[in-house]
C-alpha cells in the first residue's frame, strides 16, 4: 500500500494522543511502532476520574482504543520502552528502542499472590504518591497489557529477596530479565511524551507541600476517582470530610516565575471537579478564584452549567496567599476584582489549578533532531511531528484531532 | 435496487457453498489454573461429553506456552476448528489465544465465576451452563468473509474555504484522488478575505500575512485534485466506497469513495444585536471590520464589545473561542494604521488559551489599547457612539464615548437551517421557507449529517472527535465547531486522514470505527420481511434504505455492525456470522432451568461489551461479589438485543431479563449512538409481550453502567436479583 | 455625563517615570493580596495599575494609597507578568511630587537627566557669587572650615533655604490634601469611623500623631516580605538623617553661644554626626546595592529616584571624606567642603520638588488613609 523507501511510523509515546495518532495510521493501513516508558499505554489520561464536558469516563475510550489495537496487525507496541538514539532524516530514520524489563513475562495471571508476598513498598505513582503498593504491582485496574511489572527502585532482589518467585505458581516472574534492544527502520516520527503536572512545590505562596490539605488538581482527580487511594470518597489528606473547596486558577500558569502560557484545560477541569463534590456533597460549597474563566467554544455549556449552581462562586481575583488554622483548614485570600473588596475564605480544602508542563521541556529525545519553543514544546522538523501536550497545551479532543492529522503527516512523508 | 439486493444474496449462497466444505470440528479446552481448579472439573467435562464435544481436554495453565501448544497441535493434527476455551475473561490472553481460520470463544470461568462467587452448587451450575451456552456459541460460528467489491478510493470534498483546501491538499499528498466541489465562484472562503491573521506558529506574538493564494495556486495546479466551483450538489448515491455524485443538476458526475464536509460558517445576523447599537453605521461586526482594515482604517476612537449576541441565552449560547484572538489582532492592526488612536476593549473573559496566551501579552504592550472586563448595559448615539459599561475593573460604572463600535459577534455552523431529515424538509415547504441543502444524501433518513448540538454536526465523543453518524462522512472547520484557522488546518488533515481510512478499511471489506476492519457485514433474508421498517428508521448511521414499498435495502459499506437492526427485526431475519439468531437462542437453550420447587432462580443478563462487560471483569479484580442465578451473554451493543428473545427467554421458564448497558440521553455514552436508550424503548414495547404470558413487568429491567463502576455493578445485579426472588418463580418453568 | 478616556500620553509618563513595565498588568489581583500594607476595601495595587494602564491622571493623582505603599516589592517578586506594580506605584509617587510641588515649573526640572546640569549649577553659581563677594582664599595651616566660610554664614544660608522650603512644601501638601479630597472628608461626622485596627478614631491630629508613630518605628516597613532589608537600611537612611541633624543642631547651638567649631570625635555633636553617618551611609548603600542587583525581577526606578538617592549617599560620603581630611589637616578638605555644600544645597534646597519630598507627603496621605477610613483591616465573613 506504502510506497515509500520505509514504510512505517514511530510514534513516541502511548498516551492517548500516542495512542490515536498510532492506531490511526495502522488502520489506514501502515505499519506502526508505539514506544511507552511506562509499563501500561494510557498515559495521564488514565489517571483522570472523568474528563470534561460529558463527565464521562476516560476509561470508556481507552477500552474501545485497546479493541482497535488488539484487532490491528499493523500496531506493534512496546511498553516499558524508551528510546535511545534516533538517527537519520524525513523518509530514512534509524531508531534504537531499549526495553527495559519488568521482571514479569507473559504467564502472569493477575492472582496477585506475588504482591501478597512482597515485603517492598513503593510510592503509588498513579496515584500521585498519595498511596503505596508493593514493589511488585499491576498499574491500575486497566492496565494494558494487563501484566504485574516490578519496580527496580524498590525491589530488593539485590538484598537477595524473591518471595514473588516463590510465591507464583505460573513461572511469571523472571528476577534476570535483562534490557532488550532493538533498531527500527521507519519513515516518519510522531511525539506523543505528553505532560508532567508542574511541580507545585515551587508556588510558595500557596501552602503546598506545607499545608497538608492543600492539593494540586491532578491529585483531586484521584481522591474523587473510586479506584483512587480514598476509594471515591471525598475527604480531605488529614482524613476529615469536605464540605467546602477552594479550586485556585492559574496556580502557577500565565505566570512568568512558574508557566508563562496558559494551560488551556484547567479552568474546565476545576469546573468538572466541582461538580464532583457538589454531587457527593449537595450541602458543600465550591469556591472558584480565576483570572479569565476560559470556556471556548461549546465548552461555554460547562460553564453555564456551574454558574447556575448557586452553591459554586464564582470570584475574579487569583488567590495569592493561603493560611492555615490551627485545625488544619485553610484560609486563602484574593482580591475581588470587580467590587474592590478582599476576600478572606475559609475552606476544609484547596485544589490548586496547576497546570501541564511538556516532558520534553526537561528531557530529550537523544539524538533527535527536533525544534521546541521556549517552554518546551516541540515544534517539529521535517518527517518529525508533534502532537497532544507535547507539541501544545490541549484538551482531549484537540489532542487528539492533532494526532489524527499528524498521523496523516506522517503517512504523506512515506508517500514521498 | 432489488438487483442489487439480489446479486447480494447470490453472492452470499457461493461462499456458503464454499464453506459448508469445511468439517466443523469442536474441541473443548478447560483451564484448571487461577483458583478455577476449585470447581468441580470433572463435572464440567462431562458437560462437554453431553453436548458431544469430540476434542475435550484440561489443562493447568492453558495461556502457558504447553497449553497454547496443546491447542494449536489440535488444530494441525485432529481438524479441529472450533474451539471453546473454558478459562479467563476474553479481553485478556486475547493475543495468546489466537488462532487464525478457526472460530473461537472464550469462556468467561475466571472473572465470571471463581473470582466474583463462593465456590458452591449454584457456582457449579453456573459454570456448566456457561460452559454450555459457550459451546452452542462456537458451534454456531461462522468464519466471516470479506465482501469483495469495486471500490473507489477517491474522497469528495465539500467546500473550498481554508478546510477544504487543506483537506483536499492532505489528501492528494497522501496519494489518493480528490473532487473538491465550492458553491461559490472562487475558492478561499472566509480565510482569503482576512488581510492578515492570529499567530498561527510559535512564538505567537505577531499579527501575520496568510497567503491563501499559495494554497489556492497549490490546488489548482495538483493533478490528482478536481476543483469545481460555482457548484452544488444535486444528489450522492450510494454508500461508502461507490458513492455516485452528481453536480449541477447532473452536469458532472463522479465517484466518491468517502466525503469530507468542509462548508464552514457564516455569521450571526448582527441586525438581532439593536441594544448594542448595530443598525447604526458607526456600529459594525467584527466580520465587516475586517473589509474596513483591508481598505484602511480611519478613526480616532474605536470600542470593541466581546461576546456580542454570544454566550447569551438570547442568542447564540456558545462561544466562537477566536473572537477575543480577533478582536486583540483587529486592535493591533488599527493602531499601527491609526497611531493617535484609542482602542478600547471590553470583555468578560479574555480568551487566549494555551500558547495563544504571547499574543494577549504582546497586544497589551501597545499604550494605545485600553482594557477592562465589564459588562456594556447600554449603547447610544449621542455625537457619536455612547457605551455605558457596569463591572469593570476600574472601580465604578463608567460611560465611554468613541467614534466606533466593532461588536464580537460570533459564527454559525453552515448547517443551520438546514434540514437534515425528510420531515423536516416537508415541514419548511410546508412553512413557505427557503431552504437549500448540501450533501442531498439518498439516504432513507435524511439528506444531511444528522446535528449534534446548536446546529453543529460534531461527534459527541471526547476521545473520537471524527466519529461520524454516516460512515465515509467527516465533517471538519467550522461547519463543525467554531475555530479559528490553525484549528481548522489542523481540523481538515484529520478528517482528510479519516476519509482515507475509510476507503483503505471498505476496500478490504471491513468497516470503520469502533469495530474497525471487521469484515462480518450483516445477512438479511429479505423474503420474510414484512416491511415494518424498523431497521430503517432506527439504524443509527442510517445504512439501510428502503424502496417505495418500505423494503429494506442494506448497505454494507455504509454498516458499522452494531446489530441495531438485528435487535429491531421482529422477524428475526438479519443475522452476523459471529452474532446470529441460531447462536443466541442456542445459547438460551443451553441454560439449565430447575423447576420452581428447587428455588434456584434464573436470570440471563445480556451485557455490552463496551463498557459494562470491561466493568463486571473490574469487579472481579476487586474480588467483589454477585449473584450466581446470572449468566451473562455479551452482546456488542444492547441495541443487539431483539426482544422476541425475551419473550422466548421467558417463555422458557427463565425468571428474570436484565440489560447492563452504557448511558444514554444528552451526554450519551454508546458508540452507535442510541443503543441502551433503544433497549430502553423496546422495553416499553416488551410489556404487551409481559402482559400476554402474565408476567410482571419487574423481570425485564434495563441499567446503564458506566466502565468505572466496577463497585456498582454487582450491586446492581443483587438488587435485580433480589427483586426477581420477590417474584413468584416464572410460572412457565418445566414447560 | 461624564466620559472616561483612555489618555495614552498620560500612560507613557507614568512609564518614563519608572514604571515602563506597566501595560503588562492582567489584573489578577495577586498584588494586592500579597501586599503586606494594603487595606481590605479597595485595596491597593491593583487599580492603581489599570487606572495607570487607562491613563486616568485625574485618579491617580487623588490617590492617596500609592503612599501606603513603602517599596516592599513584594507585589514585584510575585507579579505574574513582570508588571513590576511597586516600581509603578514608585513612579506615581514620584509624579503626584512633580504634580503638586510649588511653583510647578520647577518641578519639571526633576523629572528628566535633561536638567541635572542646572540642578548642579545653580549651588555652583550661588557659591561663585558668594566668593565674588567675599572673596576666596583657601586658609594655611591647621584646617578651620570656619576660615574658609565663615559658619554663621552657612546657618544663615540654611535658614533662608529652610523657610522657603518649608513654605513651598506646606503649599504643595495644601494642594495635595485637597486633591485627595481632604475637605470633604473634614465636613463629615467624625462618629462615623470605627476604630478598627490601624484607624484612629477622632481628628486630623490624632491621625496625624499615630502616623508620626508608625513612621517612627518604621513598623509598615517592617511587615516587608520581599524586601524586609528596607526596613533596616531605610531605619538607617532615617535615623542616620536625623542624627546627622541633631549633631548639626548641636553645633548650631555651640555656634550661637559662641564657640568655635573644630569639634574632636569625642564632642557629643561629632558623636551624633558620625554614628548618624554610619547608619545613613550603611543604609544608603545598602539600598543602591540591592536595587542594582534585583533590577530585573523587582525594579531598579528611574531618574527621580536616583537623583534623590546618589545625591544623599553622596552627603554621606562626602561628608566623612570631609572629616577624614580635616582631622588629616589636609587642605583637599576645603575643596571637599565646596563639594558637601553643593551637594547638601542639592539635597535639601530642592527638596519640596524631589523625591526627599516623600517625606512629607507619605506622613500627610498617612493620615490621611487614618482620617478619612480607608486604612482598615476587615475580617472575614
Amino acid at each position: 500500500m506504502s510506497e515509500g523507501k520505509y514504510s512505517s511510523v514511530l510514534v513516541i509515546g502511548g498516551g492517548i494522543s500516542g495512542i490515536t495518532a498510532a492506531i490511526e495510521a495502522a488502520e489506514a493501513g501502515y505499519d506502526v511502532y508505539l514506544v511507552e516508558k511506562n509499563p501500561y499505554l494510557g498515559g495521564r489520561v488514565a489517571q483522570l476520574n472523568k474528563y470534561f464536558p460529558k463527565n464521562c469516563p476516560p476509561y470508556c475510550g481507552l477500552e474501545i482504543f485497546f479493541k482497535r489495537i488488539k484487532t490491528n496487525p499493523r500496531f506493534n507496541f512496546f511498553t516499558n520502552a524508551e528510546i535511545e538514539n534516533v538517527s537519520g532524516s524525513a523518509g530514512n530514520f534509524e531508531v534504537t528502542v531499549r526495553i527495559n524489563p519488568s521482571y514479569v513475562n507473559n504467564n502472569c495471571t493477575l492472582c496477585n499472590k506475588c504482591a501478597e508476598a512482597c515485603p517492598a513498598e513503593r510510592q503509588n505513582d498513579f496515584n500521585y504518591g498519595m498511596d503505596k503498593t508493593k514493589a511488585i504491582y499491576l498499574p491500575h485496574d486497566l492496565a494494558f497489557p494487563m501484566k504485574y511489572v516490578i519496580d527496580p527502585l524498590t525491589c530488593k532482589k539485590m538484598d537477595g529477596c524473591s518471595e514473588c518467585v516463590s510465591a507464583c505458581k505460573y513461572d511469571a516472574i523472571d528476577l534476570n530479565m535483562q534490557p532488550e534492544t532493538m533498531k527500527l527502520n521507519v519513515g516518519s516520527i510522531i511525539i506523543a511524551t505528553g505532560w508532567k503536572p508542574y511541580d507545585a512545590t515551587k508556588i510558595d505562596n500557596l501552602g503546598f507541600g506545607k499545608y497538608e490539605n492543600v492539593v494540586t488538581n491532578v491529585m483531586f482527580e484521584r481522591i474523587a476517582a473510586n479506584n483512587g487511594p480514598t476509594g471515591g470518597k471525598i475527604v480531605r489528606p488529614d482524613g476529615k470530610p469536605v464540605k467546602s473547596i477552594a479550586f485556585v486558577q492559574c496556580a502557577g500558569s500565565r505566570d512568568e516565575n512558574h508557566l508563562a502560557y496558559c494551560s488551556a484545560i484547567c479552568c474546565l477541569a476545576s469546573m468538572k471537579q466541582a461538580t464532583y463534590i457538589r454531587e457527593q456533597n449537595p450541602d458543600s460549597k465550591v469556591y472558584i478564584f480565576y483570572i479569565d474563566i476560559r470556556a471556548p467554544g461549546r465548552y461555554e455549556d460547562v460553564y453555564a452549567k456551574a454558574k447556575q449552581d448557586e452553591n459554586i462562586i464564582f470570584i475574579k481575583g487569583k488567590v495569592a496567599k493561603i493560611e492555615e488554622d490551627p485545625t488544619k483548614s485553610l484560609v486563602v485570600e484574593a482580591e475581588n476584582a470587580v467590587n474592590g473588596e478582599k476576600v478572606r475564605q475559609k475552606v476544609d480544602m484547596v485544589v490548586l489549578a496547576t497546570g501541564m508542563q511538556p516532558s520534553l521541556s526537561e528531557i530529550k529525545i537523544p539524538g533527535l533532531d527536533v525544534k521546541y519553543d521556549e517552554y518546551g514544546f516541540v515544534t517539529g522538523t521535517d518527517g518529525v511531528f508533534g502532537v497532544g501536550v507535547a507539541s501544545e497545551p490541549t484538551e482531549v479532543v484537540g489532542a487528539n484531532e492533532e494526532a489524527t492529522a499528524a498521523a496523516l503527516k506522517a503517512i504523506q512523508v512515506l508517500r514521498r | 435496487m432489488a438487483e442489487e439486493a439480489e446479486k447480494m444474496e447470490v453472492k452470499e449462497e457461493e461462499v456458503k457453498e464454499e464453506e459448508e466444505k469445511v468439517e466443523p470440528k469442536l474441541g473443548v479446552y478447560i483451564c484448571t489454573g487461577c483458583d478455577i481448579d476449585k470447581l468441580d472439573i470433572e463435572k464440567l467435562v462431562t458437560v462437554a461429553e453431553e453436548e458431544k464435544a469430540p476434542v475435550i481436554k484440561t489443562h493447568p495453565a492453558l495461556c502457558g506456552k504447553e497449553g497454547v501448544e496443546l491447542i494449536k497441535s489440535d488444530i494441525a493434527n485432529e481438524g479441529v476448528n472450533q474451539i471453546a476455551i473454558a478459562a479467563c475473561s476474553p479481553r485478556v490472553k486475547w493475543d495468546i489465544f489466537d488462532f487464525g481460520g478457526c472460530c473461537v470463544d472464550r469462556i468467561n470461568l475466571r472473572e465470571g465465576v471463581v473470582w466474583t462467587h463462593d465456590i458452591d452448587e449454584h457456582t457449579q451450575e453456573l459454570a456448566e451452563d456457561l460452559l454450555r451456552m459457550g459451546i452452542g456459541k462456537v458451534q454456531k460460528m461462522e468464519v466471516p468473509v470479506a465482501l469483495e467489491e469495486e471500490i473507489d478510493k477517491s474522497i469528495l470534498v465539500v467546500g473550498g474555504g481554508i478546510s477544504g483546501i487543506t483537506a483536499a491538499l492532505a489528501v492528494a499528498n497522501a496519494g489518493y484522488d480528490v473532487n473538491l466541489v465550492e458553491k461559490a465562484d472562487s475558492l478561499g472562503g472566509w480565510a482569503a478575505k482576512f488581510s492578515k491573521v492570529t499567530p498561527q506558529s510559535s512564538p505567537f506574538r505577531e499579527v501575520e500575512d496568510f497567503n491563501i493564494q499559495e494554497k489556492i495556486d497549490e490546488v489548482n495546479a495538483n493533478p490528482r485534485i478536481s476543483v469545481y466551483t460555482s457548484s452544488k450538489i444535486d444528489k450522492i448515491e450510494g454508500q461508502p466506497g461507490q458513492f455516485n455524485v452528481s453536480l449541477n443538476d447532473g452536469a458532472v458526475e463522479f465517484k466518491a469513495g468517502a466525503i469530507v464536509l468542509a462548508t464552514g460558517w457564516k455569521p450571526y445576523d448582527a441586525s438581532k444585536l439593536e441594544e448594542l447599537g448595530y443598525g447604526n453605521p458607526n456600529v459594525i461586526t467584527n466580520l465587516q471590520m475586517e473589509e474596513v482594515l483591508s481598505n484602511g482604517f480611519k478613526a480616532d476612537s474605536v470600542a470593541f464589545i466581546q461576546c456580542a449576541g454570544q454566550r447569551d441565552e438570547n442568542h447564540l449560547p456558545y462561544c466562537s473561542s477566536i473572537c477575543c484572538m480577533v478582536t486583540l489582532k483587529q486592535a493591533k492592526l488599527i493602531r499601527q494604521q491609526n497611531p493617535d488612536s484609542k482602542v478600547y476593549i471590553f470583555y468578560d473573559h479574555m480568551r487566549t488559551p494555551g500558547l495563544f496566551e504571547e499574543f494577549y501579552r504582546a497586544v497589551q504592550d501597545d499604550e494605545g489599547i485600553f482594557l477592562t472586563k465589564g459588562n456594556v448595559k447600554k449603547v447610544d448615539i449621542n455625537g457619536g457612539v455612547v457605551l455605558e459599561v457596569e463591572d469593570t475593573l476600574l472601580g465604578e460604572n463608567i460611560n465611554v464615548k468613541v467614534d466606533k463600535v466593532v461588536l464580537a459577534t460570533g459564527m454559525i455552523s453552515s448547517m443551520e437551517g438546514v434540514p437534515t431529515t425528510k420531515e423536516e424538509q416537508a415541514e419548511l415547504a410546508e412553512k413557505g421557507i427557503e431552504f437549500e441543502n448540501i450533501l442531498n444524501l439518498d439516504y432513507r433518513q435524511g439528506p444531511e449529517l444528522p446535528l449534534l448540538k446548536y446546529g453543529f454536526p460534531d461527534s459527541n465523543f471526547i476521545c473520537f472527535p471524527y466519529e461520524t453518524r454516516r460512515t465515509g462522512i467527516y465533517a471538519a472547520g467550522c461547519v463543525r465547531q467554531p475555530m479559528g484557522i490553525k484549528a481548522s488546518m489542523d481540523d481538515a488533515t484529520g478528517a482528510a486522514l479519516k476519509a482515507v481510512q475509510c476507503v483503505e478499511l471498505i476496500s478490504e471489506g471491513g468497516t470503520t470505527f469502533p469495530r474497525s476492519g471487521d469484515i462480518d457485514f450483516p445477512d438479511v433474508f429479505l423474503q420474510r420481511c414484512t416491511q415494518c421498517k424498523r431497521c430503517t428508521e432506527e439504524c443509527p448511521f442510517g445504512a439501510i434504505n428502503e424502496d417505495e414499498k418500505g423494503t429494506p435495502f442494506y448497505n454494507p459499506m455504509r454498516c458499522r455492525r452494531c446489530g441495531t437492526c438485528f435487535g429491531a427485526c421482529p422477524e428475526r431475519i438479519v443475522s452476523f456470522k459471529g452474532y446470529s439468531v441460531d447462536m443466541v437462542s442456542t445459547m438460551l437453550k443451553a441454560v439449565s432451568v430447575p423447576g420452581p420447587e428447587e428455588e434456584k432462580p434464573r436470570i440471563i443478563a445480556f451485557v455490552c461489551e463496551n463498557d459494562a462487560y470491561p466493568a463486571l471483569d473490574m469487579s472481579a479484580m476487586h474480588k467483589l461479589k454477585y449473584s450466581p442465578f446470572v449468566r451473562i451473554i455479551p452482546v456488542r451493543c444492547l441495541g443487539s438485543v431483539n426482544t422476541v428473545f425475551i419473550a422466548d427467554t421467558l417463555s422458557k421458564g427463565i425468571d428474570g431479563v436484565l440489560m447492563l448497558g452504557c448511558k444514554y440521553g444528552d451526554d450519551y455514552q454508546c458508540h452507535f449512538v442510541r443503543g441502551s436508550e433503544l433497549a430502553n424503548e423496546r422495553m416499553g414495547k416488551v410489556q404487551e409481550t409481559l402482559d400476554r404470558l402474565m408476567l410482571e413487568s419487574d423481570r425485564v429491567q434495563v441499567k446503564e453502567v458506566a466502565i468505572t463502576e466496577y463497585d456498582k455493578v454487582p450491586e446492581i445485579i443483587n438488587e435485580f436479583v433480589e427483586t426477581i426472588k420477590e417474584l413468584e418463580p416464572n410460572p412457565y418453568k418445566g414447560f | 455625563m461624564e466620559y472616561v478616556e483612555g489618555d495614552p500620553k498620560f500612560v507613557r509618563r507614568i512609564m518614563d517615570a519608572g514604571g515602563g513595565t506597566l501595560k503588562k498588568c492582567f489584573q489578577c489581583a495577586t498584588c494586592s493580596v500579597v501586599c503586606p500594607l494594603s487595606p481590605d476595601e479597595n485595596p491597593f495595587p491593583r487599580k492603581e495599575m489599570i487606572w495607570a494602564q487607562w491613563g486616568l491622571k485625574e485618579k491617580l493623582m487623588a490617590d492617596s494609597d500609592v503612599w501606603l505603599c513603602h517599596q516592599c516589592n513584594d507585589c514585584s517578586s510575585y507579579c505574574p507578568r513582570g508588571a513590576k506594580p511597586g516600581e509603578v506605584l514608585g513612579a506615581l509617587r514620584n509624579i503626584q511630587i512633580s504634580q503638586y510641588s510649588f511653583p510647578g515649573f520647577l518641578a519639571q526640572a526633576f523629572t528628566t537627566p535633561r536638567y541635572i546640569w542646572a540642578i548642579y549649577a545653580l549651588p555652583i553659581l550661588l557659591l561663585a557669587a558668594y566668593f565674588s563677594i567675599f572673596g576666596f582664599h583657601i586658609p594655611e595651616g591647621e584646617v578651620h572650615f570656619s576660615h574658609f566660610i565663615p559658619h554663621q554664614h552657612v546657618e544663615l544660608a540654611g535658614m533662608i533655604m529652610g523657610g522657603y522650603i518649608g513654605i513651598a512644601i506646606l503649599v504643595g501638601l495644601y494642594r495635595f490634601w485637597t486633591a485627595m479630597g481632604g475637605h470633604e472628608i473634614r465636613a463629615k461626622e467624625k462618629s462615623e469611623f470605627v476604630d478598627v485596627g490601624t484607624q484612629v478614631k477622632g481628628g486630623f491630629i490624632p491621625s496625624l500623631i499615630a502616623t508620626i508613630i508608625e513612621i517612627l518605628t518604621h513598623n509598615r516597613f517592617g511587615k516587608c516580605g520581599e524586601s524586609k532589608y528596607r526596613y533596616f537600611a531605610h531605619l538607617g537612611i532615617f535615623y542616620g538623617f536625623i542624627l546627622i541633624f541633631i549633631g548639626t543642631n548641636i553645633a548650631f547651638a555651640y555656634l550661637l553661644m559662641g564657640r568655635e567649631l573644630n569639634l574632636p570625635l569625642t564632642d557629643p555633636a561629632k558623636i551624633f554626626g558620625n554614628i548618624g553617618f554610619i547608619l545613613l551611609f550603611g543604609g544608603a548603600s545598602w539600598v543602591i546595592y540591592e536595587r542594582v542587583v534585583k533590577r530585573d525581577t523587582i525594579g531598579i526606578g528611574g531618574y527621580f529616584d536616583w537623583l534623590f538617592l546618589g545625591t544623599l549617599w553622596l552627603v554621606a560620603f562626602s561628608g566623612i571624606v570631609l572629616e577624614a581630611l580635616r582631622f588629616a589637616n589636609s587642605i583637599a578638605a576645603y575643596w571637599i567642603y565646596l563639594v558637601h555644600l553643593v551637594v547638601v544645597f542639592v539635597l535639601l534646597a530642592y527638596a519640596p520638588y524631589s523625591k526627599f519630598a516623600h517625606l512629607a507627603y507619605r506622613t500627610i496621605a498617612m493620615t490621611y488613609a487614618k482620617y478619612s477610613g480607608k486604612d482598615t483591616e476587615k475580617t472575614q465573613l
